[in-house]
């Protein structure tokens, strides 16, 4: 039988109350970002105020159910998609405000991915939303909270980088239309490095202190567990492609490829691993 | 968080001179570091299990250790639906000579003289009385872990410990199941076998013996209590500080490489 946690009426309204209304507002931004795409630049400024606002809300849920839960949500596909997705949105607008105006061409690309992991925690019937409490093994709040903010700020720099990879190819497949207010085909290469080096960073921290919580937990640094495994394949291809450009000078087809490559394998190592590969990384 | 180089830089947010340039070479080492730590300590190191019951002790003869086992807790989560913590206090002697004594739970490990000592799991062990109703003559308690099995006569007769329900309910179907861990109503759930092959399934509550049938005659098989077993995992590993120490190493290398611009200064540059 499966243990639950008991949530108030009204904590359960509340968490979900905003957890709604930040759906809809990221989705709003997104069409925004989708007109900003299409030319219409005045729609740009209004979708980045919109995606901070959602980020905003959206934090107000992930609050809210850190309440309801008393621990931080970070377990499970639904929490951590969720923690994802905030992650993606707030990473994405620390880079808008960096990178000159014409980088909110890639907020339309970001929204489509930012849709699809929201499809995932709300339609799939798979994920849960139910209260919780934690397994033995996770209660270890200090590696807990290390080794998922940082998976989850690798995933987030990885699926920026995809975005920025889509957006390139979009570029180049609508060559010689007038395109002036996207990025030129350097700049979204650079953004494109900038972001998967974000993501393999954090992905490294991610995988240093998941060994570091392993050792303490199983008395093993590395076990061959199948996430263990996907997460170093996921490493591997990005070790790979950031190697390459040094090395070799890969940039264009080839670099934007090998990022979508790392992407996929990044989201098979999320959800593919969880349901075809299970493990000790099953938690719900 | 970025790497920050103008675009067409040839150095991921750096130049291969300067900080980014060390950065590379401390990624690299690091690495390879870790790689060699690991090497080692899968050469040289060792990972046994052993365990048992409160006042029982094991010998790990890879490291010429003596654990004892003082005693197991379990502390209940949830109201007991959640696997309990189990936490056990153990002392570690080596030649006789007590050289540690430490409290070992999942996530907390032992770290004694260079060997870690985790836990590993924890079992049921139960404790079981055989009886002759034609003397009244009682055996001692038998300690019975999961997955043992108890003979109970020369002709090939055992009863296998199937699981065990610490707060036992049959469901509609007629399934026995616990819906917690904790020892509210504590059931067995055991197999009678004949040379392996089960012959009937049953249950045993306490202090609720069962007859059966042996080829000595009958037989009361009384359940007079239970406690935990636990298992756990020594192992000693040389390369770990290495691993570690590489690891740590490599993603102070990666951030020199990628965050840190030629010179040591933060790059704050923006594509032209």
């Amino acid at each position: 039988m499966e243990p639950l946690l008991e949530v108030t009426p009204a904590g359960r309204w509340v968490e979900s109350g905003l957890f709604y209304i930040a759906l809809g507002a990221y989705l709003t931004a997104g069409f925004g970002y989708g007109w900003n795409l299409l030319g219409r630049r005045g729609w740009g400024a209004a979708a980045s105020a919109t995606l901070r606002g959602a980020v905003l809300l959206h934090a107000g849920f992930l609050i809210a159910r850190w309440a309801n839960l008393g621990r931080v949500p970070l377990v499970g596909h639904y929490e951590f998609g969720n923690f994802l997705i905030w992650v993606l949105a707030l990473t994405y607008l620390r880079a808008e405000r960096r990178w000159p105006p014409g980088y909110r061409a890639v907020g339309a690309t970001v929204s489509l991915c930012l849709a699809a992991y929201i499809a995932y925690v709300t339609l799939f019937p798979m994920v849960s939303s139910a209260h919780r409490p934690l397994p033995p093994v996770l209660r270890y709040p200090l590696w807990l909270n290390i080794h998922v903010i940082t998976s989850a700020l690798g995933y987030a720099g990885f699926s920026l980088a995809l975005a920025v990879a889509l957006l390139w190819l979009i570029r180049e497949r609508l060559a010689g239309a007038a395109l002036d207010y996207i990025p030129d085909g350097a700049a979204l290469e650079h953004y494109l490095h900038a972001a998967a080096t974000s993501g393999f960073l954090w992905h490294t921290a991610m995988i240093i202190s998941g060994g570091i919580w392993a050792d303490a937990a199983w008395g093993r640094y590395w076990g061959w567990d199948p996430k263990e495994m996907w997460s170093l394949v996921t490493w591997a291809v990005f070790a790979i492609y950031l190697h390459a450009r040094r090395t070799r000078g890969w940039r264009g087809r080839n670099a934007v490829y090998l990022v979508i490559l790392g992407w996929a394998v990044m989201l098979f190592t999320w959800i593919g691993v969880a349901y075809l590969l299970p493990g000790i990384h099953a938690f719900g | 968080m970025f790497g920050r180089a103008a675009p067409g830089a040839g150095a991921a947010g750096g130049t291969a001179a300067g900080a980014g340039g060390y950065g590379s070479l401390a990624t690299h080492v690091g690495l390879l570091v870790l790689l060699a730590g690991a090497a080692v300590g899968s050469a040289t190191g060792f990972r046994a299990t052993g365990g048992g019951m409160a006042g029982d002790s094991f010998a790990v003869a890879e490291a010429g250790l003596t654990i004892a086992i003082e005693s197991v807790d379990l502390e209940y989560l949830a109201d007991g639906r959640l696997r309990p913590i189990a936490r056990t206090r153990i002392a570690v002697s080596r030649d006789g000579q007590a050289i540690g004594q430490d409290v070992v739970s999942i996530n907390f490990p032992a770290r004694v003289d260079g060997f870690s000592i985790n836990h590993q799991t924890f079992l049921w062990a139960v404790h079981l009385v055989v009886e002759d109703p034609a003397t009244g003559e009682r055996s001692t308690p038998m300690r019975l872990v999961e997955g043992e099995s108890l003979p109970l006569d020369g002709a090939g007769l055992a009863l296998y410990f199937e699981a065990f329900l610490p707060d036992f309910f049959l469901t509609p179907g007629g399934e026995p199941v616990s819906l917690s861990y904790y020892p509210a109503r504590p059931v067995l759930v055991g197999r009678l076998t004949r040379h392996g092959r089960t012959i009937g399934r049953g249950l045993l509550g306490m202090d609720r013996p069962e007859t059966i049938v042996t080829q000595d005659g009958e037989r009361l098989l009384d359940l007079a209590g239970f406690e935990n077993a636990v298992v756990l995992q020594v192992a000693r590993d040389v390369g770990r500080p290495y691993v570690f120490g590489g690891a740590v190493l490599m993603l102070a290398g990666l951030y020199l490489s990628f965050c840190v611009e030629k010179g040591g200064r933060k790059d704050n540059g923006a594509p032209a």
